[in-house]
Order: C-alpha cells, then sequence, then structure tokens
C-alpha cells in the first residue's frame, strides 16, 4: 500500500509541485486575475486623453473574465505539467521518487482546486477595485457571472439544478483535457488538444445520430415523454443526465492522466 | 545485485540492444563502454526505469524498474548526459529536490559542490554547461543511493574537474553501491572503473573485472612490434600491443587499448574473458 499511497511522501511531492507552479505560472495567473482590472484602468487613464468616462460595461466586463478563465484552462496545464515531455525536465520528473497516483492527486489538488480558487480570488479583487471607481458596479460580478451569486442563471426555471457545481465541473474538465493534452504531445499541445477534442466531437456526433436512428429511439417514444411532462420530473432528468455526463467525463480524464503518468517514457 | 536477462529493446522498427544478458555486482563501478549507436544510454534508461523492455527482464534488488515503484526510485539515480537548467539555486535546487531520497545530506552536496568550485547561491539557469554538470554531479553523489547511472559524466568538465570527479565518486559512494558509468573518454575513469562492459548491438562482448582481463589478456608497452597481437598502436617511444596473456604474467589494463582489441576481435575475445 505505501508504494501506492504515502501521505508524507504526497506532502512533500504537493509542495514540491507547487514549487514548480509559483515558479512556472505564478506571474502568469496573477496577470490573468487582474486582466480585467488592467483594461479598465488603462481606459481610466486615458480617459482625459479620450475626453470621456472611464469605459464600464457589464457585458464586456463579463468578456475579459471569460477571456481569463480561457486562457489559464487552454495555457496552464501545457506550461506548469508540459515540462513533462521534455528530454532534460521530463527525465528527471519521472525518476522523482513519489508513486504515479500521488503526483496524478497532486495535479488534480492543484488544477481542480487550488489554481480556481486563486483565479477566482483574483477575478473578485479585480472587480471590487473597479466597483470602487465606477458606482453602479456591482462589486460581485464575477459571482454572478460564475452562476455562484443565484440559482438558475444558467438553466432558467429549473432552479434546482447546481449551477456552481456544474460550473465548477466545466471548469475542471476544461482544464484537464488540457493537461492530459500537454502530457500526451510534445510540441503544439494545445493546438493538437484541439484537433483531438473537434476529432472527438465529430466521432460523438455521428454516433449519436446511430443511436437515433435506430428504432427503439423513435418520434413516439418523445411524444410519450413530454404527454406527461412535468418540472420536477424534467428536473431529475436533467440532473441525473448531468450527473452521468460530467462524472464519466472526470473519470475517464483522470483515470488517462494517471495512466499517461504511470506509462510515460524518457 | 542487477540481473539483465535476454533484453531486448527497439525505436520502432529500429532493434537498438538484442537480447543482451549480464549481472551487475554489487559494490562495483562498472565503466559502459561501446561504440556509437550501441545503445549504452538506452540501456541506462532501461535499468533506471524511464523505458520499458520490448522482451526480456531487468530485475533490481527484486524490483522491476519500469514498475518505477517510490522504493525502488528511492534508492536509484539517474543522470543523463544532458542536464536540465532549473530556476532555482543549487543549493535550493537540492534542498527540495533531495527531501525525496531518505538518504540524501544536504551538507555532503555542499561539501562536494565546494570541491568542485561551484557556488551553491548561484542560479542554476545562468551556470555555465560545465557549471551546471558539476551541480548535477554534486547532487546525484550526496543522494546516498545504491544504484548509480551515470551518462558521460565528465562531458564538458574541465581537467581540474575531473580529477575532483574520481575522487568524489571513491569517497561519497556508499561500499554496497552499483555504479555504471557510460563514457566515451575512457582516460577520465580509467582508474576508477572496474570491472569493464563492452556493449555490441547483439552482444556484451565484455564484462569482467580488470584482474580477470590482466589475466586473459596481456598489454605489452614495449618497443618491439608482435605480429600475433590482437591490437597494436604506435606511440611516442614504442607500442602499446594487447596479446592473449599465455605467460599468466600480469600487465597494467589499458581500456582504450582493450576496446580497439575487442572490437577487432569480437569473437575471439568475448569467449577468452567468457566466465
Amino acid at each position: 500500500m505505501k508504494e501506492i499511497f504515502d501521505f508524507k511522501r504526497f506532502g512533500k511531492y504537493f509542495v514540491y509541485d507547487l514549487n514548480n507552479v509559483y515558479a512556472r505560472y505564478g506571474l502568469s495567473l496573477l496577470i490573468m486575475g487582474l486582466f480585467p482590472l488592467v483594461v479598465f484602468l488603462v481606459t481610466l487613464i486615458l480617459s482625459p486623453v479620450t475626453g470621456g468616462k472611464p469605459w464600464y460595461n457589464p457585458d464586456i466586463y463579463q468578456g475579459l473574465t471569460f477571456i481569463a478563465m480561457l486562457m489559464v484552462s487552454l495555457f496552464f496545464g501545457a506550461r506548469v505539467y508540459g515540462i513533462v515531455t521534455e528530454k532534460k525536465a521530463g527525465t528527471a520528473w519521472i525518476i522523482l521518487p513519489a508513486s504515479a497516483l500521488e503526483k496524478t492527486l497532486s495535479l488534480l489538488l492543484i488544477t481542480c482546486v487550488l489554481l480556481p480558487a486563486c483565479l477566482l480570488a483574483l477575478l473578485i479583487f479585480s472587480n471590487w477595485i473597479v466597483s470602487l471607481f465606477v458606482p453602479n458596479v456591482d462589486p460581485l460580478e464575477t459571482f454572478r457571472f460564475l452562476g455562484l451569486g443565484g440559482w438558475g442563471l444558467a438553466v432558467g426555471g429549473f432552479e434546482h439544478v447546481n449551477v456552481p457545481l456544474m460550473a465548477w465541473l466545466a471548469w475542471c474538465e476544461g482544464i484537464l483535457v488540457f493537461t492530459l493534452g500537454a502530457l500526451c504531445f510534445k510540441r503544439t499541445k494545445v493546438g493538437k488538444t484541439f484537433l483531438c477534442i473537434f476529432g472527438l466531437s465529430i466521432l460523438a456526433s455521428f454516433l449519436m445520430m446511430a443511436i437515433f436512428n435506430t428504432t427503439s429511439f423513435n418520434g413516439e417514444m418523445f411524444e410519450r415523454f413530454f404527454e406527461d411532462f412535468d418540472e420536477a420530473r424534467a428536473q431529475r432528468w436533467i440532473n441525473v443526465g448531468l450527473n452521468l455526463f460530467h462524472g464519466g467525463v472526470m473519470a475517464a480524464l483522470i483515470a488517462g492522466i494517471w495512466a499517461r503518468i504511470k506509462t510515460i517514457k524518457a | 545485485m542487477i540481473t539483465i536477462d535476454n533484453l531486448s529493446f527497439s525505436y520502432g522498427s529500429v532493434p537498438v540492444l538484442e537480447h543482451i544478458s549480464m549481472t551487475l555486482q554489487d559494490g562495483r563501478i562498472y565503466g559502459l563502454l561501446g561504440e556509437n549507436g550501441v545503445g549504452k544510454t538506452t540501456l541506462l534508461t532501461l535499468l533506471s526505469g524511464l523505458k520499458k523492455p520490448r522482451t526480456g527482464r531487468i530485475e533490481t534488488d527484486g524490483f522491476l524498474p519500469y514498475d518505477r515503484r517510490p522504493s525502488f526510485l528511492q534508492d536509484q539515480y539517474y543522470l543523463p548526459d544532458e542536464v536540465a537548467p532549473v530556476n532555482y539555486t543549487a543549493e535550493r535546487f537540492a534542498r527540495v529536490w533531495g527531501t525525496f531520497w531518505p538518504r540524501f545530506s544536504q551538507e555532503k552536496f555542499l561539501e562536494i559542490l565546494k570541491e568542485f568550485e561551484v557556488e551553491p547561491g548561484q542560479k542554476m539557469n545562468k551556470m555555465s554547461a560545465g557549471q551546471l554538470k558539476k551541480t548535477y554531479i554534486s547532487f546525484a553523489l550526496a543522494l546516498g543511493v545504491k544504484h548509480l547511472f551515470l551518462d558521460e559524466p565528465t562531458n564538458g568538465l574541465d581537467i581540474p574537474s575531473k580529477a575532483q570527479f574520481r575522487k568524489a565518486v571513491t569517497r561519497y559512494t556508499r561500499e554496497d553501491s552499483i555504479l555504471v558509468i557510460s563514457t566515451h573518454q575512457v582516460r577520465d575513469l580509467e582508474n576508477i572503473i572496474d570491472p569493464i562492459v563492452i556493449l555490441d548491438r547483439r552482444d556484451v562482448l565484455v564484462n569482467a573485472t580488470l584482474e580477470e582481463i590482466s589475466s586473459k589478456l596481456y598489454f605489452d608497452y614495449g618497443t618491439q612490434l608482435h605480429p600475433e597481437a590482437l591490437y597494436s598502436e604506435q606511440l611516442p617511444g614504442g607500442f602499446i600491443q594487447v596479446l592473449v596473456n599465455t605467460t599468466d604474467e600480469e600487465s597494467k589494463v589499458n581500456i582504450e587499448a582493450l576496446f580497439n582489441a575487442v572490437h577487432k576481435n569480437k569473437e575471439l575475445v568475448k569467449n577468452l574473458l567468457k566466465k
């Protein structure tokens, strides 16, 4: 059992991993987290020149927040964990005495818990600073945008669907898929991961078409479903469907990352 | 003890090692020699678990290296020919990384680094190639591991550093450790490597101690040319010649001449040194 997981060894590896993240991505994370604030401050500085008020538009502000999050989830894996496919740095990482499970768990803790927490803190800080300059800005704009400030933002009337959990799972899936790509591809890690996602999407749509073309899924079935439609039932279906989908995707991504770490060669 | 049994490895369809078998004993410093491309680096990476054998088996004190069990990794280290210039000072690098190896000693690391005249507070990504290599060598020797695999460790070292390297290797390795040093610079390591392993793509041509070699081969440093010599090379003031030892006379093994003699007479020397 100690060969698979040991708390003391995991602690050491986690500290090492954090050091690595700080050295490789600390500054980039800070820039990304403060990105909406920086854009706002630039317009504030330029306002005497342009003769207008400092710019603020909630939709564009949310867009900037989205861009910051997207950039982090696309490039974090390649910058921090992409080194494992390099000849020199990868060799040193593979022979580091920690088990594949410990290395995987540390990666998951950082990408799915610590990184979003730090990014969120920075985005909220940006939001708060902007709200000090522009009185009509909601200091919780970021919260609302992420579906954390209220229920039902993303799914209309189905108030019991767990939006924050879904938002977090969507983040985890996004960042883990690009981290897996970074562990697998030696060069153009992000581009090749995009191509894979594209290919898999096409494959999935063909598969879905094939399923819907079978005799068991026909118009009558849908008609019957909508005949006795009620909101609570639909909500249950959505919850179960989403849970199954996200659970399956997360399990596949975690298994893929673990398998890659376990079998990577130099 | 490391046992290599019928080991084969290939890069795609290009075979590198084919049906290699040998045993490496505890408490020895092996010199791994071979022509370019015979698979010396590949063998070291297979021994350290960085690659998976295509066929055959490597067993290191009961562990299969490719399983990469932490207790196996904690007792071994592989130093590649080219090392990564990390964004840490030498001192911090050793402190952060060394914590994974239970017998690592920071004091020993700083001591070896001092002997190599490398400043511990210097950032590794600002070091010259030689200084970086010396930092990694100091780290490898300070780990206190049983199995240490060094790939061309003297490449890029200046002349005083080569002498310091020899001194450090003999002084800071464990009594029971197995060191495998792959090198083309045999003169740099002549006095510390014993036994000698000479690798060929399909075979281990030699795996013998210097004593065993000198009991079977005679190294003549005289001025008279022997036509029956397995290998001869003219030097200023005489020759170095390798002959079959028929008189049980002792002689000092010249590794470079041995290597050339083996390559000119593969089967003969192999059979001669067969245990």
